[in-house]
């Protein structure tokens, strides 16, 4: 495995968690609140 | 008969469901494949920018037109594309979000049958290599054979009824079972235990595979990182090239975008349908993102760490460059035979990728029976009674003419490559021009617990994605077009597989046209959603 080998693996797993985590971590923290949220924007369509 | 609405239970309900669709046998099997042909790590390249710059955007626009759906209370592509183009031909444009998932479901279900058989004999200890190593590879050859008939057509059904056909009809009993207890009681309920399911199976494969021991042969010694750096490390297409020179080449960027395309279950029309199972204020854009994270996780992080890595351990250069079915079905089941407790594993492994399989399929099933239901007007059972019969007529197709593995290779050429390209196209235009990317950006805001900056429907949507869109659409046309017309000049399973998709066209479009008279005119979404409260506000 070369050092660029690692740079974009590490890269790649890093991106997918990061975002992973910062998602679920959202979706976990919001589970409490109402499902219907804020309206904001409920007349534009 | 006005039918009771259905909703999905919980917000990680539909989360899992929409993720369960998304991560199939594609996730750890096709990925891989793909990374480590087109130049490894740089492979990686193309894919994130295909993720940013296709993927999520068509993401969010299908979740935002299902959202659509949610408000009006209709479910099927026809009728909610009909809603948001406006005019009631979209809904004649929505028959390909049927027709999709239809196909791909005939030859789906089939290779997912196949992971059961396979997760069935490891537990019985049915597949069995022999004891000698220089044998495995033929062994293994020849238990694929005896469970996909691809030696010959017609091999299933010769003579008596084929063990195979038993895993084909026991697959299709459960996909048809747990769509008929319908949207949450269903596919929700058994998405929150398959998933769970799916990643520990993959976790203790991975760490099995990242824990084994050195292996010798006559090519010399390798080791698990020489297995990871196949994967991951950075190299040319070509001898000679340097290895970033991949990235000048338009089939690794086209070979990234399919896989996005692929991966993330856009432009099947499926994730809209999902979508419009929401109550109509629930957020879209956390869900949808959260969706495709989680299939991003099991795709980069355990399919890009498992299957090729313990391949090239064990096989070299020659098991980690197998395609897709021959890396999955050959030779990882020797792989399992070198493997300490590789039974067990092999179990794992395959009644994972059953797992994987089933909540895609179902995912390609719900579409269609909400379709059903809407346009005729019947309920559940009979939608699904009609969609069974349907299907097993045209698994019947892929699993007869089975040489060679033709109908299923040209039903997914060209629904898999070529129509998800076309029908993704089309639905991001439609949101973006016809509907109105600032319109879509507001309604994607509503209840919106992530909230987009308004450029990425007013200029990603509007002008990136589609202008990507026909770009990759040119080149694939330009790369694959001239060899499939010879294959199609020369008649055959290439023709069929095109008469079978034109009459499921020519059906749903009848069925389209009777689900019009049902939908009558298109209205303006105020008024389709104040008629929608009428009927309910007046009940006691």
């Amino acid at each position: 495995m070369t050092a660029a080998g690692w740079v974009f693996m590490v890269c790649s797993l890093g991106l997918v968690i990061g975002l992973a985590g910062f998602c679920f971590r959202r979706v976990l923290t919001h589970a409490g609140a109402p499902p219907d949220g804020s309206r904001a924007g409920d007349d534009a369509a | 008969m006005a039918r009771t609405p259905e909703h999905w239970g919980t917000r990680l309900g539909v989360i899992l469901a929409v993720a369960g669709s998304a991560v199939g046998i594609g996730n750890f099997l096709r990925f891989p494949g793909q990374a480590a042909a087109n130049g490894g790590g740089v492979f990686m390249i193309p894919y994130f920018c295909a993720l940013l710059l296709l993927g999520l955007p068509l993401c969010w626009a299908e979740w935002t037109m299902g959202k659509v759906g949610s408000r009006l209370g209709v479910h099927s592509c026809p009728a909610i594309l009909g809603q948001v183009g406006g005019h009631r031909l979209w809904r004649y444009v929505g028959a390909l979000g049927l027709l999709m998932p239809t196909v791909v479901y005939l030859y789906y279900v089939v290779v997912e049958s196949w992971c059961l058989a396979y997760a069935w004999s490891y537990l019985t200890g049915a597949i069995d290599l022999g004891a000698d190593p220089a044998r495995f590879a033929e062994q293994a050859g020849t238990f694929f054979t005896g469970i996909s008939g691809v030696d010959a057509d017609g091999l299933m059904f010769e003579g008596r009824i084929h063990v195979s056909v038993y895993f084909w009809l026991i697959t299709v009993a459960a996909n048809f079972a747990l769509i008929y207890r319908g949207v949450s009681r269903g596919i929700e309920r058994f998405c929150n235990i398959a998933m769970p399911i799916m990643l520990l199976c993959a976790v203790v494969v991975l760490v099995r595979v990242l824990t084994l021991p050195p292996q010798t042969d006559a090519a010399g010694t390798r080791t698990v990182l020489d297995g990871l750096g196949f994967m991951w490390n950075p190299k040319p297409l070509h001898a000679g090239e340097s290895a970033f020179a991949a990235l000048a080449n338009p089939k690794v960027w086209l070979a990234a975008a399919g896989q996005i395309f692929f991966t993330l279950s856009v432009g099947f029309g499926v994730i809209m349908n999902y979508a419009s199972y929401l109550k109509p204020h629930n957020d879209v854009i956390l869900s949808g993102t959260t969706a495709s994270a989680t299939n991003e996780f099991f795709e980069v992080c355990l399919g890009g760490l498992i299957t090729i890595p313990a391949a090239f351990l064990f096989l070299g250069v020659a098991g980690a460059t197998a395609g897709t079915f021959g890396l999955g079905f050959k030779t990882l089941p020797i792989v399992f035979e070198y493997m300490p407790a590789g039974r067990l594993f092999g179990f794992l492994w395959f009644f994972m990728l059953f797992l994987a399989a089933i909540t895609s399929s179902l995912s390609l099933l719900q579409p269609v029976v909400a379709f059903l239901e809407e346009s005729l007007g019947i309920g559940r059972r009979a939608s699904v009674a009609v969609l069974a019969v349907l299907t097993l007529l045209g698994n019947g197709f892929v699993i007869y003419f089975s040489k060679g593995l033709a109908a299923l290779d040209h039903l997914d050429f060209w629904m898999a490559q070529v129509g998800i390209l076309v029908f993704g196209a089309l639905e991001v235009l439609l949101l973006a021009w016809v509907f109105g990317a600032r319109r879509g950006h507001a309604l994607a805001l509503v209840g919106a617990e992530l909230r987009p900056p308004r450029w990425v429907y007013t200029v990603l949507m509007r002008f990136v994605t589609p202008a990507i869109l026909l770009v990759v659409l040119g080149a694939w046309c330009y790369f694959n077009v001239g060899d499939y017309a010879q294959a199609l000049a020369e008649g055959g399973v290439p023709l069929y597989a095109v008469a079978v998709i034109v009459a499921l066209l020519v059906f749903y479009l009848v069925l389209v046209h009777a689900g019009d008279r049902q939908w009558g005119p298109v209205r303006t979404m105020p008024q389709a959603e104040r008629e929608r409260r009428v009927p309910r506000e007046a009940q006691p």
